[in-house]
């Protein structure tokens, strides 16, 4: 740097600045040469950043809601995930013995006592058939009269007949069970288990309960809902991938090439925004179901038959109908987004080094707007799981053996008085799923974009 | 104005044409003909039939024939819901039930909703502004099914409080609208409360508020006149998709308590695969929720006059 003594600046009295030229004539060549490695690892460790996402980190760790919400999610995911392998149930195993199990059960003892108790009650003054056949031929050979068939006959039915209404009086004997359960004071025990289940824990064996209890099958429903979650967590989260995919490109290229091919692309975005998505998503699940059914049925084998097999018809159709309508939303944030940042100078620059559309999208336009994108995609989740329960609950969700949280609420709603928690067990687990990726959404915009926070 | 309109008018029946030619190509597309049932009829028979109908011809000369039934009001017959009756003739007979519950959910979502979300926005960080965020965030993660099947178990059945008809019953009244409207309506009114308490904060913090602060202006007028007026705009936005919601919601609702309207009847033609019923069912339902977010951007434009006619969105 060489100063001209005819372009001195003069310097005004009271300025901080520096004097520059003492501070030059003070420099030797070594300060000019290049820094050692040392001295550069010194300086790095000195000014260590903060990240952008150290930094939403820190924001969102002080968002008690999203950080509970994060916790829950992490338990729905090792609950979807991990729970099965530590259940010995199959999600599709009848367990003998052990249908329409409640989510407690009574004590051998205390179902022992509450047999002795109402035995003691009803003394039987039921009168034995054959003991009265006898008697009714008795009577007639001292009669001297012939004791026909048909008379046995009429005997036995007229038993039948009495016999009838102590039958249909076993309905009144459940309640009156609960009624002498009240008075013996005994108490519910938590968790279902079948009668064998007991005997053999009574023998010492270790046998697991039915959390949850059972359905009509027998089917352990805390098996079942895990598996559900597990699909509805796997939808969720792959929809959102895929909305993520499509959407980004779309309105990342839309964005940046402008003019023509934006309006053109704008116009396909608004048509498909105008089209009623639910309606269409149970269209394609109808229609795609039978299809891809046939597809997998036929004769042949090919990658893509087995991987549609491995997946199931319905899951996939509800894959295409998030590919196909779903990603507008995405499109338009990541539009906006590419709008204002493409007028920016780095932009410029790299565009006059000669970077490709592409590499500028790829390189500098998604990663600056990744921040809306993280906060879309999480929100996306718990609206595919909306949909997916939705559809399942419908009947077009996921194929039957395997369980959906929706269409478990379905089976349940025909008993929905008598075994109300096979109802509410699917049902909450659902709603609290849906919550808690709501919630940790909206913690991580708060946090990624501080500037949105209301 | 006129200009604009007649724009999105196209782009409507645009949308609605493809919606048409999408659902047409896929019930074309599912494998098995109309025909197949336990007697198979014979080969002569077969082609007969498939000639009667027009199911001999290619796919585009069926789809265009479809099409023109469609604009003549033939959505085709019933083939095994209701052998034989009209769609049209079923949809005609099933959809004010449908629109009446739709309609009552709605209202009540907004009535309550909108009020809801402004106590929120004035409140803003004290003990009811949390309640409401509470319980606005658990409405919009419930499912509508969800929602229907507590009310259910609570409200009605002889175990608990029989206060209401577990079944839809036109001859009680009001008392059978109460529980399929509240299912319904809980969404909407949950996700308008939110959009009005979020709207609400934004224009509270408006210059125009201060300016009528400054001015001496009563809170109540403050609130009414200037705040609330800004902040529904937004809100009537949103009036579009939430039509589409709650008519989809109603599929689910209407199943849950048997009420005789299109969403049930729609949902078991799908279990049924009776697919003349699948077709113009959805056509109808798509053709509706598309012109009902037109009348409401229309509305959205009119109402707010900073909006630009000229550009469209935003």
């Amino acid at each position: 740097m060489i100063v001209t003594e005819d372009k001195k600046i003069k310097k005004c009295p009271v300025s901080l600045q520096p004097d520059i030229e003492n501070l030059l004539q003070d420099l030797t060549p070594d300060d000019f040469a290049s820094a050692s490695r040392q001295e550069k690892d010194d300086f790095i460790q000195d000014r260590q950043s903060v990240s952008y996402w150290k930094d939403a980190w820190r924001r969102l760790k002080k968002n008690a809601v999203a950080m509970v919400a994060l916790g829950v999610i992490v338990f729905l995911f090792l609950f979807a995930f991990v729970g099965p392998l530590l259940i010995p149930y199959g999600y599709d195993e009848f367990n003998k013995g052990a249908e329409n199990l409640y989510p407690y059960h009574y004590t051998l003892e205390d179902q022992q006592r509450v047999n002795d108790e109402i035995a003691a009650r009803t003394q039987s003054d039921v009168v034995d058939v054959d003991e009265m056949i006898a008697q009714a031929k008795a009577e007639a050979e001292k009669k001297g009269e012939k004791f026909t068939k048909k008379d046995e006959a009429v005997i036995r039915a007229k038993a039948k007949v009495a016999a009838k209404p102590a039958d249909s009086s076993s309905e009144d004997q459940s309640v009156d069970e609960d009624s002498v359960r009240k008075e013996l004071g005994i108490k519910k025990h938590i968790f279902g288990y079948s009668q064998a289940e007991l005997e053999r824990k009574a023998n010492g064996e270790n046998v697991f309960p039915h959390v949850f209890g059972t359905d009509m099958y027998g089917r352990d429903i805390l098996v079942r809902v895990m598996y559900g979650a597990r699909v509805s967590m796997s939808v969720g989260v792959f929809a959102a991938i895929l909305v993520l995919v499509i959407g980004a490109l779309y309105g990342a290229i839309s964005g940046y090439c402008g003019g023509k091919v934006d309006a053109v692309m704008q116009r396909i975005v608004e048509l498909i925004y105008a089209v009623p998505e639910m309606l269409v998503v149970l269209l394609i699940a109808t229609a795609l179901k039978p299809i891809l059914t046939d597809y997998v049925n036929s004769a042949g084998t090919s990658p893509l038959k087995s991987f549609v097999n491995v997946l199931g018809p319905n899951l996939i159709s509800m894959f295409i109908a998030f590919g196909l309508l779903y990603w507008v939303t995405m499109s338009r944030i990541i539009r906006g987004q590419v709008l204002q940042l493409k007028q920016q100078e780095y932009v410029t620059a790299a565009r006059a080094l000669g970077a490709s559309g592409g590499r500028i999208i790829r390189r500098h336009l998604l990663p600056n707007c990744i921040g809306q994108i993280v906060v879309t995609t999480c929100l996306q989740i718990p609206s595919a799981i909306f949909l997916e329960s939705f559809l399942s609950y419908l009947g077009v969700g996921v194929s039957a053996p395997l369980p959906s949280l929706g269409s478990m609420a379905t089976d349940a709603l025909s008993g929905m008085y008598t075994y109300t928690y096979r109802l509410i067990v699917p049902s909450v687990i659902l709603s609290i799923m849906i919550l808690a990726f709501n919630l940790f959404g909206d913690g991580l915009r708060d946090a990624l974009d501080p500037k949105l926070k209301k | 104005m006129g200009k604009y309109f007649v724009k999105r008018l196209g782009m409507a029946i645009l949308t609605i044409f493809l919606v048409a030619c999408l659902t047409f190509l896929l019930m074309n597309a599912v494998p098995g003909s109309p025909w197949l049932s336990e007697k198979t009829p014979s080969e002569t028979t077969l082609a007969a039939l498939n000639a009667k109908y027009g199911l001999d011809k290619p796919v585009y000369v069926q789809l265009f024939m479809y099409l023109k039934n469609i604009l003549h009001g033939d959505f085709g017959v019933s083939l095994k819901m209701q052998k034989n009756r009209a769609v049209l003739d079923i949809i005609v007979d099933m959809f004010p039930v449908s629109a009446k519950v739709g309609a009552l959910a709605l209202l009540w979502a907004i009535l309550v909703g909108v009020p809801l979300g402004c106590l929120a926005a004035f409140k803003r960080g004290k003990l009811t502004d949390s309640i409401l965020r509470v319980i606005c965030t658990l409405g919009i993660s419930m499912p509508s099914f969800v929602v229907a099947s507590v009310l259910l178990v609570t409200l009605t059945g002889n175990n608990a409080l029989n206060l209401f008809p577990s079944i839809f019953d036109p001859s009680q009244g009001w008392r059978a609208y109460v529980l399929p409207c509240f299912a319904l309506g809980f969404y909407p009114m949950c996700y308008t409360a939110r959009q009005t308490r979020s709207a609400m904060l934004d224009s509270l913090s408006q210059e125009y508020i201060k300016t009528a602060r400054a001015k001496g202006l009563k809170n109540k007028k403050i609130i009414f006149k200037h705040a609330l007026r800004n902040a529904l705009i937004p809100v009537i936005t949103y009036l579009g998709p939430q039509v589409a919601f709650t008519l989809c919601g109603g599929f689910v609702v209407e199943s849950v308590f048997s009420i005789p309207g299109l969403g049930r009847y729609f949902v078991q033609s799908i279990q049924n695969r009776d697919y003349p019923v699948i077709m113009g069912t959805t056509i109808f339902l798509a053709a509706f929720i598309i012109l009902m977010n037109l009348v409401v951007d229309l509305l959205y434009k009119v109402a707010d006059p900073r909006i630009s006619l000229t550009k469209g969105g935003e």
